[in-house]
């Protein structure tokens, strides 16, 4: 069996750095990494790569020059090949686009029988490149997994969203998009991080799954940051009277939305 | 402007109708998976497909294939839910057109639209411009329009369902963020599990529910449900945070709260940014005083 | 130029630093108080292949280099800034590659691989009770007999007895003797793998005590007797008489990581700091970090981390250009100045911060729930002298610098 897990280089949106003037994100300055739930899909693979022997492939979008550490981290986890599509600025490609590039290559570099995805991205979490390529490919799927078992053939994918937990039974060819709760990713051991330096992948050019015309980039006229329009009272608590003091202003506060 | 929405439930009829207007919609068509929503839906809108079945991928694929033989629609509005970026998202997949998530607000210009969405982990808002055919997933926000009457036929889809679903409903608790006035939230700031009790109470005194940060939730079991990004986005009128920081995973979640109150010992906290009122002290201090002031009348 | 890391190093720190998180920032304050490392951790730490990093893979190792170890010790020291953890990682890679430098074929293929999996303790038994930096002043003697060396001496101040006698398959040291005389001098001293304990029990005529030290719990210290202890010949590392040479260089390569643990340790107290100074207020609402005898004082350590941080990594660097690489032109005695500059700088600077960091804490930071009175006193040991003391850098520099006959009395 082939697995393959499409891969994501995000921005950490936890180190977001804006210029304090206009407000714009300084990208640049920005350091970029794998998110945590595109992890939990390779140790997803992986996990079934030691239990079933299946071949975990992975893929990514981007440029050698961004993403070399990227691929080096999926063969340092212990994938068996790696394939990056060669184009730039990858962070403006539309969803559809994405999609329809992971879709022709599937067919292309396939079949796969399964392809399991983070269920969202670190930067723009938006979630629907899963969907749109189960679409596209016409496969059965699950998303937003949070636990994964297998009894014989048959895959038993369990998803929480807000009224309940699904509970899929699938059998390849199916793809799925699993979150932090799936699994505790390995961490990459020495050895194979040295390995993993060795290892070569494969460079393909985005034209030579999609046509020029076919790549369509998200049409972005700003970015800033978001600041919510809040009051921003602040009550530092020091002594036992600004207890009181932050107390009473919450009451008042519950009074005027009405919940006292 | 022929309009496709996804319906989860029956809040997002006064939503959708303010994009309905925004878009200068002519045609409003509806999906959704559950009877009883169908006929209240049908009763604003052109047309209703019922697909009535439990969510499933495989179904709704194929049930979007069955309408999108004989309709076409110009934009596709659905909640920037688990499940509405799922619906949205096969849309894209089936009909290749643009989609944009976490959309916060629409404006018109020209012959397209300028949408704003969050990105970032929320901390910023990207202006996209976007020409039909696209998909939106809409954030709960204060937008909401009285939706006009009309009288749509309801039109079952039947496809088979993924024939592997099991569907186990969430207990009732009778404690539901996504409906309640207030929501009372604990964050890392809060110690032990024990100390849940006076979040509960508090959410019980106020008449509110509680929920948790993800860490509390994830990493402790303190709860099955938390607040944010990969949970559940609340908008009570008031969000009041005890021990919570603000990461930005966790706001996107709450930040259509109406009021937001927020309670923890770190000045630097990023939550401060975006409160109404932030108490920079001891929780353990002021949770204990509140509750005791709350019960005294 | 020194402090950018490849790729596959900053992949490496990354993983350092997921493991510490996982692993051992949640335990590291029980382990200074209990005074002891829970063994599934040494075996998780082999696994995860933090051990024996810059050894040879032929030989079990890692196959990495020093650079890395260094990455390693310095990322697990900010995680436990008490630093036995980290001090017991840097023993398990400094004095193991020590051993592959000098060591034969066979012992090497013995001890490594089980070094490497965490089964085994190796480390540097040399100290004496006259002093451990006179090393040519050893009295330890180990006579030639057929088939091997009849050993005698006692060791003070030696790290790990308690894990040799613990481990799964025991250990030893990188150990230092007299041979042929018993005059006071270096050119009389050879080094042994000394193994008192492997797979099996305690070998006869080793006589182990533990001591109490004041700081640095988890790692244990203590010396040992040994009376008539029978060392096989195969266990001689090198030429005979050569030892004292073997050790200064297996010093160079300990001491950079002992740098490296400083000033993981010291950067951790900086951010505590950081948070402390900005966030507690006197006088009606002064930030502590508004005082200007403050904030000079804390710029000038976190200037003085960086410069030793600098220095630790250069010489890390150098080593492996020397070691690892065996680049042509790089000769051994080219570390012995980089690298006693960051061993006087690393730990000093690591001190200074913590005193003044206990003190911008005031009462609280004597207090042991404050935690970092356990940082300062885990690194004072390498003020002290483990690892050589720091006059000893200072004579190291001066003579490599001005010249030897120079700085005689």
């Amino acid at each position: 069996m082939r697995v393959l897990v499409p891969i994501k280089l995000s921005y950490d949106i936890n180190q977001m750095k804006y210029d304090e003037r206009t407000g714009e994100p300084i990208l640049d300055a920005v350091p970029r990494v794998m998110g945590d739930m595109d992890r939990c899909a390779l140790e997803a693979a992986l996990q079934l790569k030691e239990s079933l022997g299946v071949v975990v492939e992975f893929i990514s979008i981007g440029s050698r020059r961004t993403h070399n550490k990227l691929m080096m981290d999926a063969y340092a986890m212990g994938c068996d090949k790696g394939y990056l599509i060669e184009a730039e600025d990858t962070n403006t490609l539309d969803a559809y686009t994405v999609s329809s590039i992971i879709g022709k290559f599937v067919e292309k570099y396939g079949p796969y029988d399964i392809i399991i995805m983070g269920a969202t991205s670190q930067d723009t979490h938006s979630s629907v490149v899963p969907p749109a390529l189960s679409a596209l490919l016409g496969y059965r799927a699950a998303f937003g997994v949070d636990k994964v078992t297998v009894e014989g053939d048959v895959f038993i994918l369990e998803a929480t969203y807000e009224d309940g937990i699904y509970r899929y039974r699938l059998t390849p060819p199916f793809i799925i998009s699993v979150t932090t709760e799936a699994n505790t990713p390995r961490i990459p051991k020495l050895k194979d991080i040295l390995k993993a330096r060795r290892m070569k992948y494969e460079v393909l050019p985005v034209n030579d799954l999609i046509s020029k015309d076919e790549v369509r980039k998200i049409n972005v006229t700003s970015i800033k940051k978001y600041v919510t329009p809040r009051r921003r009272e602040i009550i530092e608590v020091d002594s036992e009277e600004d207890v009181d003091k932050a107390v009473y202003r919450i009451i008042e506060l519950l009074k005027e939305a009405e919940i006292l | 402007m022929r309009i496709l929405t996804f319906i989860e439930d029956l809040s997002w009829i006064d939503i959708f109708e303010y994009f309905h207007s925004a878009l200068e919609g002519v045609e409003f068509s509806a999906f959704t998976l559950d009877k009883n929503i169908a006929v209240e839906v049908s009763k604003h809108y052109d047309k209703v497909f019922l697909y009535d079945s439990a969510f499933n991928v495989y179904g709704i694929q194929s049930a979007l294939r069955k309408i999108l033989n004989g309709d076409k629609f110009d934009v596709v509005l659905a909640p920037s839910s688990n499940k509405g970026r799922m619906f949205a998202g096969i849309y894209t997949g089936l009909t290749k057109c643009s989609i944009v998530t976490d959309v916060i607000g629409i404006e018109r210009e020209g012959k397209s639209f300028i949408v704003n969405r969050l990105v970032y982990g929320g901390t910023a808002i990207a202006t996209i411009h976007v020409s039909s055919p696209f998909s939106l997933c809409i954030v709960k926000g204060g937008y909401k329009e009285k939706p006009k009457n009309r009288f749509g036929e309801i039109i079952k889809i039947d496809v088979e369902p993924d024939s592997g679903v099991e569907f186990r409903p969430r207990e009732v608790t009778g404690n539901d963020p996504t409906s309640s006035d207030i929501v009372v939230v604990a964050g890392r700031g809060i110690k032990k599990k024990e100390d849940m009790a006076m979040i509960e109470e508090l959410a019980g005194i106020t008449g509110g529910a509680w929920s948790v940060t993800r860490p509390l939730a994830a990493d402790y079991r303190w709860a099955d449900q938390w607040i944010g990004i990969s949970g559940l986005i609340i908008s009570p009128k008031v969000y009041i945070a005890f021990g919570v920081s603000g990461q930005p995973h966790h706001m996107m979640g709450a930040r259509a709260s109406k009021y937001v109150i927020a309670v923890n010992k770190d000045p630097e906290a990023p939550i401060f940014e975006e409160a109404d009122l932030g108490i920079v002290g001891d929780l353990y201090k002021i949770l204990p005083r509140l509750l005791d002031r709350l019960k005294k009348g | 130029m020194y402090l950018e890391f490849s790729e596959d190093e900053q992949l490496f720190r990354e993983a350092v630093i997921e493991f510490s998180k996982r692993y051992i920032e949640p335990i590291w304050v029980n382990v200074d108080e209990v005074g002891k490392l829970p063994g599934d951790l040494i075996k998780r730490m082999g696994e995860q292949g933090l051990f024996a990093i810059p050894v040879s893979e032929e030989f079990g190792g890692v196959g990495g280099t020093l650079t890395m170890a260094a990455i390693a010790t310095e990322e697990i020291a900010y995680y436990d800034p008490a630093v036995a953890i980290a001090v017991y990682a840097l023993l398990q890679n400094g004095w193991p590659m020590a051993l592959d430098q000098f060591g034969s074929d066979e012992v090497k293929s013995m001890i490594l691989p089980e070094v490497a999996s965490g089964d085994a303790f190796f480390g540097i038994a040399s100290t004496e009770a006259h002093g451990g930096s006179d090393v040519a002043g050893i009295k330890t003697f180990a006579e030639k007999v057929e088939g091997g060396w009849r050993v005698s001496g006692e060791k003070v101040y030696i790290s790990g007895v308690r894990e040799v006698l613990e481990l799964p398959t025991g250990g030893g040291w990188f150990f230092l003797s007299k041979t042929g005389s018993r005059d006071y001098g270096h050119r009389n001293i050879s080094a042994f793998a000394l193994l008192p304990r492997w797979k099996g029990d305690v070998k006869e005529g080793f006589e182990p005590t533990i001591f109490d030290e004041i700081g640095r719990g988890g790692l244990s210290t203590g010396g040992f007797k040994l009376d008539n202890f029978m060392i096989e010949d195969k266990y001689l590392i090198g030429e005979e008489n050569k030892g004292f040479y073997y050790v200064m260089q297996g010093f160079n390569i300990a001491r950079i990581l002992v740098a490296a643990a400083c000033i993981g340790s010291g950067r951790w107290a900086l951010d505590q700091a950081k948070e402390w100074l900005t966030n507690r207020k006197l006088f009606q609402g002064r930030k502590l970090s508004s005082f200007q005898g403050i904030h000079f004082k804390f710029a000038e350590l976190y200037t003085e981390l960086e410069a030793a941080r600098l220095f630790t990594y250069k010489a890390a660097r150098l080593a492996d250009k020397i070691y690892i690489e065996k680049k042509p032109g790089f000769k051994p005695k080219d570390l012995n100045v980089p690298v006693a500059m960051a061993k006087l700088k690393a730990p000093e600077t690591t001190i200074r911060i913590y005193e003044e960091v206990l003190k911008w804490y005031g009462a609280y930071g004597y207090t042991k729930e404050s935690n970092i009175y356990r940082g300062w006193l885990g690194t004072f040991s390498y003020v002290i002298g483990a690892e050589g003391g720091q006059n000893i850098m200072r004579i190291i520099i001066a003579r490599d610098i001005l010249g030897k006959e120079n700085i005689r009395s």
